[in-house]
């Protein structure tokens, strides 16, 4: 298997087109005259996965430029921190959510120090709080449901 | 209604304190934003988009266009002064720009880049102002067939302007089409690809997919090529441009308007292409062409003004058409949307006080610009020291909260997560998310138009070359991928984006 940027992204739009496809079967296709609500997604997920199949090939024959390495963490830990914001903000409010988005995140940096980190941390976690629930009055929870 | 009626309500509109100072804001900001690398415009707007939900829909939008071209001063700024763009529509400026710094007269190329947008922002607001009315006359004799085929011309512009592998393009915009049509079914009212998730009945979130592609995936990627920001600061002396010079920038400043309008008002046309072209007008002309790449004042002027100049044109389609020209249009459309008000032909009678005072706002914008720009260099230099280890952070906190306060769910926030991974995914793969965001945003017009013209035809394929302006927008798209297939101009277009 040649992995490069082509046939990666290749199969990635076929899978795509795939699963787009798949889940349109749930739906009525209808005629050209009166389509039904899979009508026009299946005609893209099929174009998509012809395209995908194009993409691949291109990538295939003259083989492509290779992918590189992914940068595994700062993907994992910038992701992964947004992902525990959504998990916690109800449950521990918007300064602890923040303070946690923050810290993590942060992680990912070459120039990480863990005292400026912090610092920087409840600096957002308080200057958040203050602008997005005082001053614009969005409906967030300054204390969560859980430790309250 | 005529040209002076309309200046006359925008001028109402635009000036009144509370507009006025969301002018200013947005261009300040917007202007910091083109200042600090690896922070775009489309990113800004996204995060952004949010905060303007409260604000009457004239002050929404005034704030959001002072954003995008304050991005384009911005961006400028620190091309010339550490050859560092901060926008890639100001890459070319660099070139000549960082050149007459280091020879000492980084104060005249500042200048003469304030003065050049500024020139070429007045005359494009005037070719918005006088040719975006009869357009949107013509947009009303527009039937489904016409609408769908304008929006294939659109998405294909999208894809020949994009950076990397045509084909690849092509796929972001199907695979954006597809994720646009998530959620309930115009028609039937078919819950479509939600697997199973309520939150997903409504679709998805336009905002949560360009923060999550933009803001956090374009955050990723910065991190994985981390570095220490080099910083040159050095006194900013003789700042006015003498008598010579400005004779100099006359014509190139001329010519870069009149580039820059062109193409902005072209589908997928953007500031980017338009800095591009000019400059290689510019060096075309040139009595002397070495001294390009060398300080030229020609090679600074022509690019600034046309990038300003495609700034402002480029709300053309959007205003008139209610089809987004770029990315950032496509944002715009997406505020006003949620705002409650539908872009379109329609929108100039409907809503003058919001085209007029947009329109007018957008020349106070400029000079605002002009004004606040050159006393203000040395904050926005200093703006620079800001270190991405910390400055990203807080890019990731406004994205979050963003997110969460269009619909105070926190499902949206998970789901802009998943799409900064992909985001991530598909910069790795060089697959240009631009065309991605575009689609989004046409899909479900691009299925409704479709829909209702083939059920006015009882499924005559036809109908989109049988009647003429829909003909015509197809050839056009034809010829435009055509033309990006042909070798020669693909080569050019490699070389305008090599960078």
């Amino acid at each position: 298997m040649r992995f490069n940027k082509d046939t990666l992204a290749g199969a990635m739009f076929f899978a795509f087109g795939a699963a787009f496809l798949v889940a349109s079967r749930a739906y009525s296709f209808g005629t050209i005259g009166h389509m039904g609500p899979a009508y026009f997604p299946s005609v893209l997920a099929l174009i998509l996965m012809a395209l995908g199949v194009v993409v691949a090939a291109v990538g295939w024959v003259p083989s492509g430029a290779p992918v590189g390495t992914f940068a595994i963490l700062p993907l994992v830990l910038v992701i992964g921190a947004t992902l525990l914001f959504a998990g916690v903000l109800n449950g521990l409010g918007l300064p602890i959510a923040v303070f946690v988005l923050t810290l993590t995140s942060a992680y990912a940096s070459r120039h990480f120090r863990l005292v400026p980190a912090v610092l920087l941390a409840v600096a957002l976690a308080l200057v958040s709080a203050v602008v997005f629930i005082v001053v614009l009055g969005l409906p967030l929870p300054l204390i969560g449901t859980w430790i309250r | 209604m005529d040209l002076l009626t309309g200046l006359g309500i925008g001028l109402e509109a635009a000036l009144t304190p509370i507009n006025l100072l969301y002018c200013l804001i947005g261009v300040l900001l917007g202007t910091a934003i083109g200042v600090l690398p690896g922070l775009g415009p489309v990113a800004t707007i996204a995060m952004l988009l949010p905060a303007t939900l409260s604000l009457p829909p004239v002050a929404a939008l005034i704030m959001l266009a002072g954003i995008y071209y304050g991005a384009q001063y911005g961006g400028s700024t620190t091309a010339i002064l550490i050859n560092l763009p901060g926008e890639s529509s100001s890459v070319v400026t660099a070139l000549d720009g960082y050149q007459m710094a280091k020879q000492g007269r980084a104060g005249v190329a500042l200048a003469t880049a304030a003065i050049a947008s500024f020139v070429a922002g007045t005359i494009a607001t005037l070719i918005l102002a006088l040719f975006a009315p009869p357009l949107a006359e013509v947009a009303l004799q527009f039937g489904q067939a016409e609408y769908f085929s304008l929006m294939v011309l659109g998405l294909v512009g999208s894809v020949t302007l994009a950076q990397g592998p045509l084909l690849k393009a092509v796929a972001m915009v199907v695979l954006g089409l597809l994720l646009g049509l998530v959620g309930a079914d115009v028609e039937t009212g078919v819950l479509r690809f939600t697997l199973g998730y309520r939150e997903l009945a409504d679709g998805i979130g336009f905002v949560v997919v360009a923060m999550g592609v933009f803001g956090l995936g374009e955050v990723v990627r910065n991190l994985e090529n981390e570095s220490e920001r080099g910083l040159v600061t050095r006194r900013i002396v003789g700042l006015m441009p003498t008598w010579n010079d400005i004779r100099q920038i006359i014509s190139p400043i001329l010519r870069g308007t009149g580039v820059g309008s062109a193409l902005g008002i072209l589908p997928g046309g953007g500031a980017t292409l338009a800095s591009f072209a000019a400059y290689s007008i510019e060096k075309r002309v040139a009595r002397d062409q070495s001294t390009f790449g060398k300080g030229a004042i020609a090679g600074v002027a022509g690019p600034e003004a046309a990038n300003n100049a495609a700034a402002q044109t480029s709300f053309i389609p959007m205003l008139t058409l209610g089809i987004p020209s770029n990315p950032v249009m496509a944002l715009m459309i997406g505020a006003l949307i949620v705002q409650g008000v539908q872009p379109g032909p329609l929108m100039i009678t409907d809503q003058p006080k919001l085209f007029w005072g947009v329109v007018v706002s957008m020349w106070l914008g400029n000079l605002m610009l002009l004004v606040l720009n050159l006393p203000l260099i040395g904050l926005w230099v200093r703006l620079l020291t800001i270190p991405y280890h910390i400055l990203y952070p807080l890019i990731l906190v406004v994205c979050a909260i963003g997110v969460v306060s269009v619909n105070g769910s926190v499902f949206d926030v998970t789901l802009m997560g998943i799409f900064g991974a992909l985001g991530y995914v598909f910069w790795k793969l060089e697959c240009e998310p631009a065309p991605l965001l575009l689609g989004f945003v046409l899909g479900p017009m691009m299925e409704e138009s479709f829909r209702r013209a083939m059920v006015l035809t009882s499924g005559d394929l036809t109908v989109f070359v049988t009647r003429p302006i829909s003909a015509a927008l197809l050839i056009v798209a034809v010829a435009a991928l055509l033309a990006f297939l042909s070798p020669m101009l693909r080569r050019r277009r490699e070389e305008a984006f090599k960078e």
